[in-house]
């Protein structure tokens, strides 16, 4: 349960290895509490999980695949509420980016819809059924700014968190009265491991400013956030310019 | 669950939604017994006046049996010197009532809205524990419902184990359905209160004691510096027994930020309370002036802002009263004024293993709800514990599961009593969830040393 002063117990994280995520997980149990990275990677968690660890903090690591099918995805979700009770929030953070000049052929793209569109819709869906039944519960969605106007570069990427993005914030109404919550997060560009090498667009962030944001509106009510918050306006902007001048803004951003 | 309520703790910092079931009054065995086979995975929880400041009453996703309309008080025996009344009674009902009867009960809480009920599976204690215990040890007879057995008359002859596990047993051993309260004559509803006025806390804990010697009732307020008022009462117009008309106290709003918990607010009220105490040391009060002065601004947890009050109370032993001191500097230096610190003293235990007073001081301070609390709270938990103290779980809503065996050591006699009422788990509340009191497999794993 979520105490008093809006401490979570427990937390899972769904993309055990993402840096953003466990930024999130860190800053949401600063002293003590409960922590499952659920991912592919047995050592890559493991590293994580030893590098999270702290005096009362209990980390442990569980395996799930985003391309798996969705009985594995509730399978996962179980496990975790077997280990330690009712989950209090649920971090979705699980993505790939690839360019699209690496999407050489359609199984490539195949692979790249359903580790970022698919995987990340069916994770929402068991997510939420699972708060939704526990009657509390924050599920805390990674979208991205990507998700609002996609850059020609990454525009499968964009797709899928557009997609995602509507999903997940649909699902959230429909909770609506049942104690459980969908917070989406849109993240600008943020330095971390998988956006290593990319150019650094305007209003570029660390893992942590995004977590620390995360932190704050679980207190709240908000449904949607952004990070940094002047994102919002700015893609507002940018999703109402025309294609042409939104392109050679692009450009100069990137060139 | 679309049907859910909103279900808050009386210091509005911990909410939940469920599905909130009102049974009829009255109802026959098999009535109840269909509520329990009702109740889905979530488990199901009474609740009472709603007066405990965190998550006792509350069921996220599960059911909330709200017991106050299962009302209803018998005649009194004056041979027993006893009276029966139903779970959803409140305390303030039954007080009014008994008083021109010439009787009242000895231990009330600080509340009015604290139902019988309530009141058993918290285990609430006055200004008096000294003289009279707490509520639990009023109880001469109960009947609870038990998820395996059925209704069970429980008392301190007949199933005296169950009937301590459910005193002060949170509401999880079994739904309480009726009480056989023991009762004392009462001389007078008025009441005439000193306050003392000490100018240290090492005096205030040495009047503490005086007065609890030899008044009815003592209790003391402190400031962060450890000065301040204690107040003792003693009948006053013996004879004059009708209750006096209580003017409701006027709700209150929710203020912004931390409220009345901001420093220079709270010191500026600790200054008027002095003050006051000092112009103005006598005062003749109703008996619900007395017992109830948490009734008197309803909304005081909207006064510490939006997020509500979290109240932490402890209790540690004689010979620990740097303990007492270091929580009323500490939280302050840490630039958490507490709305307001009350100390009381308490005297021998009784045999209830969740049972909250201990001998020695008890100190329950009111803060704004804010997550920056937390690990000065946390660091006060691991003092408590070492020194041999505890928290006061029916007004909790923060404390650390690791900490609880520490501070109460008949907890796994607890909960072997507990699981064999329950052995199904129906009974369950956010505040079990949270601190896994109902939780075998954690306690397990504690044992084998991963937890």
């Amino acid at each position: 349960m979520r105490d008093g002063l809006g401490r979570p117990q427990t937390v899972l994280l769904l993309g055990g290895t993402s840096g953003i995520g466990q930024a999130i997980a860190g800053e949401l149990l600063p002293y003590a509490g409960n922590l499952i990275l659920a991912g592919r990677d047995p050592e890559a968690l493991a590293e994580a999980a030893q590098r999270l660890d702290g005096p009362r903090r209990q980390v442990s690591t569980l395996h799930y695949d985003a391309l798996a099918p969705a009985a594995a995805t509730v399978d996962a979700l179980a496990t975790a509420a077997a280990r330690y009770g009712d989950l209090d929030v649920i971090v979705l953070a699980v993505g790939v980016l690839a360019e699209e000049a690496a999407l050489t052929d359609t199984p490539a793209v195949e692979q790249a819809m359903r580790t970022n569109l698919l995987g990340p819709l069916l994770a929402v869906h068991a997510a939420a059924a699972r708060l939704r039944a526990q009657g509390h519960g924050t599920l805390v969605v990674l979208s991205s700014v990507a998700a609002v106007r996609t850059r020609d570069g990454l525009f499968s990427y964009g797709v899928a968190k557009s997609a995602l993005d509507v999903y997940a914030r649909r699902i959230g109404r429909s909770l609506r009265g049942s104690g459980a919550r969908v917070l989406v997060v849109r993240p600008g560009h943020v330095r971390t491991r998988m956006t290593a090498g990319l150019p650094e667009p305007p209003f570029t962030t660390g893992p942590a400013e995004v977590a620390a944001r995360v932190g704050r509106a679980l207190n709240g009510r908000a449904s949607l956030i952004h990070s940094p918050a002047v994102l919002r306006p700015v893609t507002t902007v940018l999703r109402m310019l025309p294609t042409a001048l939104y392109r050679r803004l692009q450009e100069g951003t990137t060139s | 669950m679309q049907n859910s309520t909103l279900v808050e703790g009386w210091g509005r910092a911990t909410r939940s939604r469920a599905t909130v079931v009102t049974p009829g009054q009255g109802g026959t065995d098999e009535d109840w017994a269909a509520v329990f086979a009702g109740a889905g995975s979530r488990g199901l929880i009474a609740r009472g006046g709603g007066r405990s400041y965190g998550d006792a009453a509350q069921n996220a996703g599960g059911l909330v049996l709200d017991m106050r309309g299962q009302g209803g008080i018998g005649t009194v025996d004056p041979v027993t010197a006893t009276v029966e009344a139903g779970a959803g009674v409140t305390v303030g009902e039954l007080v009014r009532h008994l008083a021109p009867r010439g009787w009242t009960l000895p231990v009330v809480p600080g509340s009015a809205g604290v139902t019988v009920g309530g009141a058993i599976a918290a285990d609430v204690h006055g200004k008096n524990h000294r003289r009279h215990g707490t509520f639990g040890a009023q109880v001469a007879a109960m009947s609870v419902l038990t998820p395996a057995y059925g209704p069970m008359e429980m008392s301190l002859t007949v199933n005296a184990e169950q009937f301590w596990a459910t005193v002060g047993g949170l509401g999880l051993t079994g739904i309480i359905r009726r009480a056989r309260l023991r009762l004392i004559p009462l001389g007078s509803w008025w009441v005439t209160t000193v306050d003392d006025e000490q100018p240290s806390l090492d005096r205030v804990l040495e009047r503490l004691r005086a007065v609890a010697a030899t008044s009815e009732h003592a209790v003391a307020w402190v400031d962060h510096g450890g000065a301040g008022v204690v107040t003792g009462a003693r009948p006053a117009r013996l004879g004059a027994l009708v209750p006096g008309r209580v003017a409701a106290g006027r709700r209150t709003p929710v203020l912004p930020g931390r409220g009345i918990a901001w420093p220079p607010v709270s010191a500026a009220a600790d200054r008027v309370r002095r003050f006051a105490a000092r112009i103005r040391p006598r005062h003749e009060r109703s008996l619900a002036e007395l017992h109830f002065p948490l009734d008197a601004l309803p909304g005081w947890a909207g006064l510490h802002g939006r997020r509500g009050l979290v109240q932490y109370q402890f209790t540690v032993p004689f010979g620990a009263e740097d303990v007492l001191a270091e929580a009323l500097h500490g939280t302050r230096s840490a630039g958490f004024a507490p709305s307001l610190s009350v100390l009381k003293l308490f005297a021998e235990a009784n045999p209830a293993p969740l049972s909250f007073p201990a001998p020695g001081w008890s100190l329950a301070m009111d803060f704004a709800a804010r997550a920056a609390l937390a690990p000065v709270l946390d660091r006060l938990d691991e003092r408590v514990a070492a020194a041999g103290g505890r928290v006061y779980l029916v007004k909790d809503s923060r404390v650390r599961p690791d900490l609880l065996d520490a501070m109460y050591p008949g907890l796994a006699r607890w909960r072997a009593v507990r699981s064999m009422l329950d052995p199904e788990h129906r009974l369950v509340s956010d505040l079990a969830r949270r601190l896994r009191l109902t939780d075998q497999r954690i306690s397990d794993l504690v044992e084998a040393g991963h937890a």
